[in-house]
């Protein structure tokens, strides 16, 4: 069964068979934890979320087009009921650079297309850092990431995913990197940069 | 055009750098239970919308049966008061020394006059109550006589 595509082990879980459910569940558990996980930057309730979104993925799907790409259709379920949480929480939290329209002024006006400098990754604990650097940012941006680099999402699977215009993706993703290298380089070179 | 292609390769390079950075983050450990705990979760849901179906459907069933009883019901019974047979029958309290006389005439009348629509409309509604009964409160039928029981 492990060979069967996730369109095919839905339309065998609709024929009756069980175990197909279990299998599509099987599969997706720890991208869907993962993806959870660093969209509400919380473990504590990335598995109660997790288990929120299975429950709804298997609520709708009866309604679920397999025409389309099964693996988008559920990120984008555990992204809605991410959302859910964070707003249920009132903590939908925003990048500390982020004006209420979204739009980050430092990335704007420091964005900088050249490589990272090779003293980043001679840097100790350079993950852990990064880790924090990530977690700072907006869950809009942190997930772009995520999805990207983590999971080897196309910027149009992104874009299916979390139901947004690829250009917005793409345009998040550029922002997301510029905020990112700002706060590694400055953790190499603590010289202030005025905005 | 030389510039273009600069800044694509850079905007590659890095793009590369973040790559490699992403691959140093531990991914999120998954908890062995988290599986088992989602397929309750499921499972729960699943045994709750049988229950409201049930539920919407005995509600659903039973409006009907009232329904229909009181339609059904009323035809038979009807049918039955504006008989002969209720005529004949209201006799043994009436004129029951005639009826003792006359016994086997009486007898006749009665058989000629019975409302058998009427009474097998009447059966087959109490038969329909108590099979809806026995379907949602789970009684099996007796194999041995053919009724309902209760094991």
């Amino acid at each position: 069964m492990n060979e069967y595509s996730d369109e095919h082990l839905v339309e065998r879980y609709l024929a009756g068979d069980e175990a197909s459910l279990e299998m599509l569940v099987k599969r997706y558990l720890a991208y869907i934890y993962s993806f959870i996980y660093r969209f509400v930057g919380a473990s504590d309730y990335a598995e109660d979320i997790t288990q929120d979104t299975f429950v709804r993925v298997w609520k709708n799907l009866k309604k679920f087009d397999q025409q389309k790409s099964f693996k988008t259709w559920i990120f984008s379920i555990a992204k809605n009921a991410s959302i859910d949480f964070l707003k249920k929480k009132k903590t939908l939290p925003f990048s500390y650079f982020e004006n209420e329209k979204g739009e980050n002024v430092l990335s704007e006006t420091l964005y900088d297309e050249s490589p990272l400098p090779s003293e980043v990754f001679e840097q100790k604990e350079l993950a852990e850092k990064v880790h924090v650097f990530i977690d700072s940012l907006s869950p809009s941006y942190r997930v772009v990431l995520f999805l990207h680099y983590n999971e080897h999402f196309t910027f149009q699977e992104i874009s299916d995913s979390l139901e947004e215009s690829i250009h917005t993706i793409k345009s998040r993703h550029r922002r997301a990197l510029a905020l990112l290298k700002k706060m590694i380089l400055e953790s190499i070179d603590p010289i202030e940069t005025l905005v | 055009m030389h510039q273009t292609t600069l800044l694509i390769r850079s905007n590659i390079t890095m793009m590369n750098d973040f790559e490699k950075i992403f691959k140093e983050i531990d991914i999120p450990h998954v908890s062995d239970e988290l599986f088992g705990k989602v397929m309750r979760r499921i499972q729960k849901e699943q045994s709750l919308a049988k229950k409201w179906d049930l539920f919407f459907g005995f509600f659903l069933g039973f409006g009907m049966f009232l329904a229909g009883a009181v339609f059904f019901l009323y035809t038979p019974f009807n049918g039955f008061f504006e008989s002969e047979f209720f005529e004949f029958f209201s006799l043994i309290f009436s004129d029951p020394e005639l009826v003792v006389t006359y016994w086997r005439s009486f007898m006749f009348a009665l058989l000629e006059s019975v409302p058998i629509i009427q009474g097998i409309l009447f059966l087959m509604i109490i038969f329909f109550f108590f099979e809806s009964g026995r379907f949602f409160t789970h009684i099996p039928r007796s194999k041995k006589i053919g009724i309902l029981s209760v094991s």
